[in-house]
C-alpha cells in the first residue's frame, strides 16, 4: 500500500473518498469558468462591439483565451488530485485518515479503535440528504481529538463498519 | 504573423511566443509537481492512469491551438 504503511497483519476492510458530487461541483465550476469568456465574447459580437476590431487583436484575444484555459486546466487537476488523495482507511486495527491539503501539506492521522470514543455523523441539508454524503466525526478519548472525514458517501454505512470493528477489537482484547 | 504590427523592436508574434513559452515551463513544472503525487501516493489504479492520459491530452490540445494560432497571428 503506497498510501500508509500497514502493520503485517493489518488488513484494509474499507476505503471511504469523498463524495462524487464534491467532484462534480468543481467540475461545474470550471466548466463555468471556461465558457464564461467565450459566452461574453459572444454577447459583444451580438452587439456588434467587436465589429472594427481588426483581426490580429481578435487572434490575440483568443490566444490569452487559451492561456486561460491552460491555467484552468491545471486548477481543475491540482483540485482532482486533492480530491482523490483525501481517503479513509478502514482496517481491522485501526482508523486511517490521510488528508491532502493542496499540494505541499500531507495529514496522516492514525487512530485505534480502543481509542475511539464516539462516532458522530452529520448529514446537512437537501443535496447531503438526497445524495447520501455527509460529515462523520470521530471523538477519541483522553485527549479530546477528533478527525472529520467531510463528504463521506453514506456515512451511516461507514459509521456501522468502524463500530462493528471497535466492537470486533475490543471483544479480541478482552480474550 | 503580419510583420507590420511591432512593439519597438520586438512583433506580437515574439511576444505572444514568450507568453506562450513562460505557460508551457509553468505547466511542465506543475505537471511533474502533479505526477509526483500520482506516482507516489496512489496505486497507479485505472483511474489514474485515465486522469494521467485526459491532462496531458487536454494540455497538448491547448498547446497546440496557441502554436498554431501564433503561427497564423
Amino acid at each position: 500500500m503506497k498510501i500508509v504503511t500497514l502493520d503485517s497483519d493489518e488488513k484494509i476492510l474499507k476505503k471511504v473518498r469523498r463524495h462524487w458530487f464534491i467532484m462534480f461541483k468543481a467540475t461545474f465550476g470550471a466548466v463555468l469558468m471556461a465558457i464564461i469568456p467565450f459566452v461574453l465574447w459572444q454577447v459583444l459580437v451580438y452587439v456588434d462591439f467587436v465589429k472594427n476590431i481588426p483581426l490580429e487583436i481578435k487572434e490575440i484575444v483568443l490566444f490569452v483565451y487559451i492561456m486561460y484555459l491552460v491555467f484552468i486546466w491545471i486548477s481543475y487537476f491540482i483540485i482532482w488530485t486533492d480530491y482523490y488523495l483525501d481517503i479513509w482507511l478502514i482496517t481491522n486495527k485501526r482508523v486511517i485518515d490521510v488528508e491532502q491539503l493542496g499540494l505541499f501539506r500531507r495529514e496522516v492521522i492514525s487512530l485505534r479503535y480502543d481509542r475511539i470514543q464516539d462516532v458522530t455523523v452529520i448529514t446537512n441539508g437537501i443535496i447531503q440528504t438526497v445524495l447520501h454524503f455527509g460529515k462523520i466525526h470521530l471523538q477519541t478519548a483522553g485527549e479530546r481529538r477528533k478527525i472529520i472525514l467531510r463528504d463521506a458517501p453514506y456515512p451511516e454505512e461507514v459509521k456501522r463498519a468502524i463500530l462493528e470493528q471497535a466492537n470486533l477489537f475490543e471483544t479480541r482484547s478482552n480474550l | 504573423m503580419d510583420p507590420s504590427i511591432l512593439l519597438g523592436d520586438i512583433s506580437i508574434q515574439q511576444i505572444l511566443l514568450g507568453i506562450l513559452s513562460a505557460v508551457f515551463l509553468f505547466f511542465i513544472v506543475m505537471s511533474i509537481i502533479l505526477y509526483y503525487h500520482w506516482r507516489k501516493y496512489t496505486e497507479r489504479a485505472s483511474t489514474v492512469i485515465f486522469a494521467e492520459f485526459i491532462y496531458l491530452t487536454g494540455g497538448a490540445i491547448l498547446f497546440s491551438s496557441a502554436l498554431i494560432l501564433i503561427g497564423i497571428i
